[in-house]
């Protein structure tokens, strides 16, 4: 058998985790599941989804600019 | 300024070693440069450290009958308002705002414990603070080989820190980390109070060791203590800026995030932090992965469970049954330590040998074979007739000729109802042969042996020495437990059984007494739990995984008490030279990885659960959503890698039943039904709830 990793290339639970969570979200809106406490939210599951597909490519390219980023956010919750 | 920053590690070490002739002393930053951290926030370890003041104090009180109790709240409250005021006392002395951990430690030590000054117990303390920050710390595999190429090219290493712990503490940290030998000298800014921040550390540091700034190579993380700060003293400084360490604790800060308003994510949050890195995380058997990834939090959690049901009726002796109970037990030594370090009346644990097939025997030595236990033979369609009752209760079916015949039934007598033949009148007759006296003493004459061995064995094992004990086993039934407590209940000393299974499905209703009764960790039948009850897809996968890599128990024999150590017993085991045992080998081989990786997932999980103070109620949620996502709606690659290859039942006859309908499972499933049939787990799982609603 082929060899795994434990941690994924972007840093989830083996291989796709996230991508499983969100598959389950949407069959848990089609069937009950059981008691999952709410489940996870479609919303905060798709940034994971994105943070877990594209943060290897995102993060190297924003990290030179973190700081000005880090004051626009800080701007936006402000105004928020 | 001689600084430059670097995005990516590779980068910076590629330019560190371009320049390093220029270079004679190399000084490197500790915290998210040489070692970084599982968690995003390193102030997360804190509330550890006060829970196991709060346990230790809790149980020293408790021990004491004093009413008095601090909880981890108050004591973390007490180190928050400690660190901050030597924080402002060293502010106005010094440049930094420092604080030194055993200063405001033992000032929380002495306020909480009112004693002069412990201390031995700041060092226990210190201890714990130091083991939970070494299992979130990692070295940085690569920066740690360059530092190995550095010393051995001659240069001066050091090892520079802005933190609470003194130098002598950041010592223990490099050594479990591995690279304690390659360090010239470490040094923190809780010793001097003067940090790398303001920039004072550097002259300080310059002076004590005699270098020449221009001969210096700083490498860190921030940019202005370890950029700007050494830049400007004229030490060339290296900062790196990793973007993939930024996306790694955004992920895990997310998820933490996520946890504190959703129980969902708290195991999630959890599994998160249990991740191995960088050199940790090497290419491993899809087994162990799955060890790791699904197993080792479901097991943890699991023993987390029976320690909480332990602690909170106040059992103080724990058996885990054989075979299960074996891997169990080491989960349990990995956990339980961890999470509920300084806690005084954890209950003690040990392993028992015992197999349904060992006790049935032995059960029925006093009590004789009474009609309830004998049913039990007939639940599995494997046994047919009463050469199985006597293969399960040890008897000689020959010496039961005449009693068989007064009742008019023989060996061959079909007596369960799954088999053809089987009539009503016959299985009635064998419960009226059950009440019959002469069956009885013989039923009795032939266990007695191993009846009295047991006992010995029993007494051996301490179990009669306390009032209650926590008995652990996988499932499903109870069978063990309930021949076992039919086997001592005679005894005055017998004690309170407390059964904790992983899963209890209650196939037959256990004759619970408050002497006697088992609760399901995981899942019980009696509380309505569709997600949990996914694991009744395959249980045989459950008991394989966590099975010992011995035989199974056959019996317990007598025998004399003539020599010293002759405890007047001996274990049988199965021999496993036929086709069975070297079946069950291979199935041991092939599951060997998957409890690897169980075993290295629960060091982590311990570790995890102690920063974040979960309990089995907090994972709860997560744990569902991995029985219901691996066992309801597997991959067919993952049906294909971890389906078990053997499964051996002694329990189970060799009959083949005529009238019971081979049930039908997801698992056993074709690969072509279970990769081209869309709705197939589907179906499956509408068929679950079904039975659930109907149980």
């Amino acid at each position: 058998m082929k060899k795994q990793y434990v941690t994924g290339k972007s840093y989830d639970l083996g291989e796709d985790e996230v991508g499983r969570m969100l598959a389950m979200s949407l069959r848990n809106k089609i069937i009950p599941l059981g008691n999952l406490s709410g489940g996870a939210r479609l919303k905060g599951l798709l940034i994971l989804l994105l943070s877990h597909l594209f943060g290897r490519i995102i993060f190297p390219r924003i990290i030179p600019f973190e700081q000005k980023l880090h004051r626009l956010y800080l701007l936006l919750k402000r105004n928020r | 300024m001689n600084m430059q920053q670097f995005y990516a590690l590779d980068q910076l070490i590629k330019e560190g070693e371009r320049i390093s002739n220029h270079f004679d002393t190399v000084s490197f930053d500790l915290f998210d440069t040489l070692l970084i951290r599982r968690i995003h926030d390193p102030d997360l370890v804190k509330p550890a450290v006060a829970r196991y003041i709060s346990n230790r104090f809790n149980s020293r009180a408790t021990g004491q009958g004093k009413e008095k109790n601090w909880s981890w709240q108050q004591i973390q409250k007490l180190r928050d308002t400690f660190e901050k005021e030597q924080r402002q006392e060293t502010g106005q002395k010094f440049d930094d705002f420092e604080a030194c951990y055993p200063d405001y430690m033992s000032r929380v030590i002495t306020t909480v414990f009112g004693d002069q000054k412990d201390d031995q117990l700041l060092q226990e303390v210190t201890g714990y603070e130091l083991a939970i920050e070494n299992s979130v710390l990692v070295p940085r595999y690569d920066l740690v080989d360059w530092l190995r190429r550095l010393k051995k090219q001659g240069k001066k290493v050091l090892v520079v820190s802005d933190v609470y712990l003194p130098a002598a503490h950041l010592e223990r940290l490099i050594e479990h980390a591995g690279f304690l030998d390659q360090v010239d000298a470490v040094v923190s800014s809780a010793d001097s109070f003067l940090a790398k921040a303001s920039g004072k550390a550097f002259p300080m540091l310059q002076e004590r060791f005699d270098l020449q700034y221009e001969r210096w190579l700083h490498v860190g993380d921030n940019p202005v203590s370890d950029g700007g700060q050494p830049a400007e003293q004229g030490i060339h400084s290296l900062v790196l800026r990793d973007g993939l360490e930024k996306m790694r604790k955004s992920l895990a800060r997310r998820y933490h995030h996520y946890s504190l308003g959703l129980p969902f994510y708290r195991g999630r949050c959890l599994q998160q932090i249990m991740l191995p890195l960088e050199a940790e995380n090497s290419p491993q058997h899809p087994l162990y992965v799955k060890g790791f990834n699904v197993f080792s939090p479901l097991l943890a959690a699991f023993v987390q469970g029976v320690a909480e049901h332990c602690l909170n009726a106040g059992i103080r002796r724990l058996y885990f049954f054989s075979r299960e109970g074996w891997l169990f037990e080491q989960v349990w030594n990995r956990v339980i330590p961890k999470i509920y370090a300084g806690m005084g009346n954890l209950p003690e644990v040990s392993y028992l040998y015992v197999s349904r097939m060992a006790l049935a025997p032995a059960s029925c030595g006093h009590a004789g074979l009474d009609q309830e236990h004998a049913d039990i033979v007939f639940l599995p369609p494997g046994n047919k007739d009463f050469r199985d009752v006597c293969r399960v209760f040890g008897l000689e079916g020959a010496t039961f000729t005449n009693i068989l015949s007064l009742y008019e039934l023989h060996q061959e007598t079909v007596l369960s109802p799954l088999h053809e033949g089987f009539l009503p009148e016959n299985r009635l007759r064998f419960n009226e042969m059950l009440e019959d006296e002469a069956f009885q003493e013989e039923v009795k004459k032939q266990t007695l042996p191993a009846h009295q061995a047991l006992q010995r064995y029993l007494e051996d094992q301490g179990l009669f020495a306390q009032p209650d004990v926590a008995l652990v086993d996988i499932g499903w039934l109870g069978t063990i437990q309930r021949f076992l407590h039919r086997a001592i209940a005679h005894r005055p000393d017998a004690p309170r059984c407390h059964g904790l299974l992983f899963g209890a499905t209650r196939g037959i209703s256990y004759p619970t007494t408050p002497a006697n009764s088992i609760t399901g960790i995981i899942y019980d039948r009696d509380r309505f739990d569709l997600a949990a009850s996914t694991l009744l897809y395959n249980r045989d996968l459950f008991e394989e995984t966590c099975r010992a890599p011995h035989p199974t128990l056959n019996g317990y024999r007598l025998i004399e008490k003539s020599t010293e150590d002759g405890a007047g017993y001996e274990l049988i085991f199965r021999h496993e030279d036929d086709a069975i045992g070297q079946a069950e080998k291979e199935q041991d081989h092939f599951f060997a990885p998957l409890q690897e990786g169980i075993l290295a997932g629960a060091e982590q999980y311990a570790a995890a659960a102690a920063i974040f103070g979960y309990s089995l109620s907090d994972v709860k949620p997560w744990l569902n959503y991995l029985l219901v996502s691996r066992m309801a709606f597997p991959k067919t690659r993952e049906i294909e890698e971890i389906c078990q290859r053997h499964h051996l039942d002694d329990f189970h006859g060799q009959h083949k039943a005529t009238k019971a309908a081979a049930a039908k499972e997801l698992w056993k499933c074709s690969r072509l039904k279970l990769r081209w049939r869309p709705l197939l787990r589907t179906e499956f799982f509408l068929r679950l709830i079904k039975e659930r609603l109907r149980s």
